[in-house]
């Protein structure tokens, strides 16, 4: 089903542009030409490319916010991103704070674009360790996000669906499926619209990790609470909507009434100076766990325990 | 009294009934009836998100308003093609009956 | 030979947008603009308008985000696509050249019977409200397709109408072989919205079709009656069309309730008059 590899090509000079596009169409690339810089991200949504080439022209905050803010959402950051830069300013930018896969200096030599075009994809793939269910970052990020948070004012949030087994068994791995991918996207977008940001990965599974300021992560976990019992009611049929539970058979075959998915948080401050090592966060949001489990509507529980 | 989009109330026109709190659910009132409105108070509710007042008198004619008697025949006109059936008599009645207390309220304050 | 409806489907599935009331645009763009703007402002914003509302919704139930036909109401859209998301979104909306009284009248009609179908339902009190409002919101999504798609076709459907007894959806079936509701439709279907949104828009005025969400169409069916018996915008015709019998039955009102839906909602279409001469100044920049 695969079609031709699609490459949006963000720039306002045609001169530059015209050329190029029939270049790349030369090597069977389909390339989407946008000129509209103050719409080129609603058209990226709402249409999203294998690929983005930019020209970032004289660095105006316009196109480096679409930048950004391509790079901060789940689904976009895995989208390769090139950018066109003018000669001459390559030493006064701030690389560090521009999330580009790849840059190439104007006027783009043609050999040259090619290959880095191709060492882009390659090297996407190559470091990807986000979930592909989801796209969110997978466990070497996870475990990085929380080791360069720890000792600072922040708090690492272990979220998991309760009783996500027997609901899979009854309605299928496939609405399963969207059940996660809707947690992911609840996650990310909660912690993004938090005042401080943050950081969401995918452990596995059911099993997620956000990671927000220790002062928002309560407001942070409820919202996220509120907004998949507001979501998830779209996963059950009219029947289990409206009684509030779903049948299903326990390993004896007996018949059990089963709640409406929920989920539990643990939330643990790495403030807390007690906490040297990234398992030990772990641990303690296991034990937070089961604490969150025994309640069994959505909740989250906070580790107050002092160093 | 009329019943009329905050964006056409004027100040120097009269409150017929108290405007109340969009927003709580005890219905607390803003200011009550007999209140004179004024530029700023109109603003206040506004930004309060108060999207209609009834006011005394029958002060404007809203974009494309009749009078009633016009409204009355309007009505039957957009009503000619089921003018036979029993439901859609019922349902002009309605409307209709509605219109006519609108006339009665707009005459009672010309009078 | 390609039939005339085979031909305006196939049409349909290339919509790719539709154009937006300027007016809302630029309400959203001082919104957006601000950051301070909460999810349910611009929720509560883009709920007022069909094509922004149908806009999200297709975004959301796109394959891309992988649970497809899944999300109906715009406020659950923008918990999962994400307020950056939707902001952008709706400043890349095209938009109407100009405010025509017809393409207002639409609107106003669209929205008006959006707020009806939350009215009926809240008296019926029937389950997922915002749903069924934003289903009677799109009702009409198809007429855009028509004015927009097939420009010369509406301008013939709109002489027939202007020219006698006929109503637009008769003068759109001798003109296109199939009228808006259909058409509507086969736009929710293109666009991959869930069926509970797309069963109300195509069986609006002929509810006995509509099998899986009937209680549904037949809210629907009714607010865009009660719309047009008010007289309330203009969605292409004045007649007003016959409540049908099992549609009726099905909600099963009494006469009396009938009474207080009409007051609760003519006393609010005051209020949708408010938003909507707002929504023309601030495009004409009076304000």
């Amino acid at each position: 089903m695969k079609g031709k590899f699609r490459i949006a090509l963000l720039s306002d000079d045609r001169k530059m542009s015209e050329p190029l596009i029939l270049l790349l169409e030369s090597r069977e690339y389909c390339v989407v030409l946008r000129t509209d810089f103050s719409r080129v991200l609603g058209a990226l949504y709402s249409d999203p490319p294998d690929m983005i080439i930019i020209d970032l022209g004289a660095f105006t905050p316009e196109r480096l916010k679409i930048v950004s803010e391509l790079k901060t959402d789940s689904y976009f950051a895995i989208i390769p991103m090139i950018g066109f830069i003018r000669p001459s300013i390559e030493e006064s930018v701030a690389w560090e704070q521009l999330p580009l896969d790849d840059y190439m200096v104007l006027p783009v030599q043609t050999p040259e674009l090619f290959s880095r075009i191709a060492l882009s994809i390659q090297r996407m793939e190559r470091i990807f360790d986000h979930n592909p269910l989801t796209k969110l970052p997978g466990n070497t990020s996870i475990r990085r996000a929380v080791e360069k948070s720890m000792g600072k004012p922040r708090a690492v949030c272990y979220v998991d669906i309760n009783l996500f087994k027997p609901y899979n068994d009854i309605y299928g791995f496939v609405r399963g499926d969207e059940v996660i991918r809707m947690l992911a996207r609840i996650i990310s977008n909660a912690v993004k619209e938090s005042k401080e940001g943050g950081f969401s990965g995918h452990i596995g599974g059911d099993d997620f990790v956000f990671i927000v300021s220790g002062k928002e992560a309560e407001a942070v976990s409820q919202l996220v609470i509120d907004r998949f019992s507001m979501i998830v009611v779209n996963l059950f049929d009219k029947e289990a909507q409206a009684r509030g539970y779903y049948i299903s058979k326990d390993r004896q075959g007996r018949r059990q009434r089963i709640p409406l998915l929920g989920i539990a948080i643990a939330i643990v401050p790495t403030s807390n100076t007690a906490i040297q090592h990234y398992g030990e966060v772990a641990a303690r949001a296991a034990e937070l766990k089961k604490e969150a489990k025994a309640s069994k509507a959505s909740c989250y529980v906070i580790d107050c325990r002092k160093a | 009294m009329q019943n009329i989009p905050l964006i056409l109330a004027a100040p120097g026109m009269t409150l017929a009934k108290a405007v109340m709190r969009p927003d709580s659910e005890s219905r607390m009132p803003i200011c009550g009836a007999g209140t004179a409105l004024t530029e700023l108070l109109i603003e206040r509710l506004d930004q309060m998100g108060i999207a209609s007042v009834l006011v005394e008198g029958h002060p404007v004619l809203i974009e494309g308003e009749k009078t009633p008697e016009a409204e009355i025949k309007a009505l039957d006109h957009r009503f000619r093609q089921v003018c036979e059936d029993p439901l859609m008599i019922r349902l002009k009645e309605i409307y209709k009956d509605r219109l006519i207390r609108l006339s009665e309220e707009w005459h009672a304050n010309e009078a | 030979m390609q039939t005339k409806r085979e031909e305006i489907n196939r049409m349909v599935q290339d919509v790719k947008s539709l154009p937006a009331l300027p007016g809302i645009v630029v309400k959203l763009r001082a919104l957006a603009e601000s950051d301070a703007a909460s999810l349910q402002i611009i929720a509560r914003l883009i709920s007022s308008d069909q094509i922004l509302s149908a806009k999200v919704l297709k975004l959301v139930n796109s394959p891309f985000y992988g649970f497809p036909g899944r999300v109906s109401t715009v406020s659950n859209a923008l918990i999962l696509l994400g307020v950056n998301v939707v902001k952008a979104l709706v400043l890349s909306s095209s938009i109407f050249d100009l405010m025509e009284e017809n393409v207002v009248g639409l609107w106003e009609h669209s929205l008006g019977a959006g707020v009806a179908a939350n009215i009926i339902t809240k008296r019926l009190a029937l389950p997922d409200g915002e749903e069924i409002s934003t289903a009677a919101l799109l009702h009409d999504i198809g007429k855009v397709i028509i004015k927009i798609k097939l420009k010369e076709e509406a301008e013939r459907i709109r002489l027939k109408v202007d020219g006698g007894e006929v109503s637009i959806r008769e003068a759109e079936k001798e003109v296109l072989d199939v009228d808006h509701a259909e058409i509507g439709g086969w736009l929710g279907k293109t666009w991959c919205l869930p069926e509970k949104l797309i069963e109300p828009i195509a069986c609006h005025h002929d509810p006995v079709r509509s099998v899986t969400y009937a209680d549904r169409t037949a809210v629907v069916h009714l607010s865009d009656i009660l719309i047009k018996a008010s007289g309330f915008g203009y969605s292409g015709d004045d007649l007003v069309p016959r409540i049908q019998e099992a549609a009726w039955k099905k909600l099963n009102l009494s006469d009396h309730v009938l009474r207080e839906i009409v007051d609760e909602i003519e006393d609010k279409l005051i209020e949708v008059k408010n938003f909507s001469l707002e929504i023309q100044s601030s495009h004409e920049g009076k304000v």
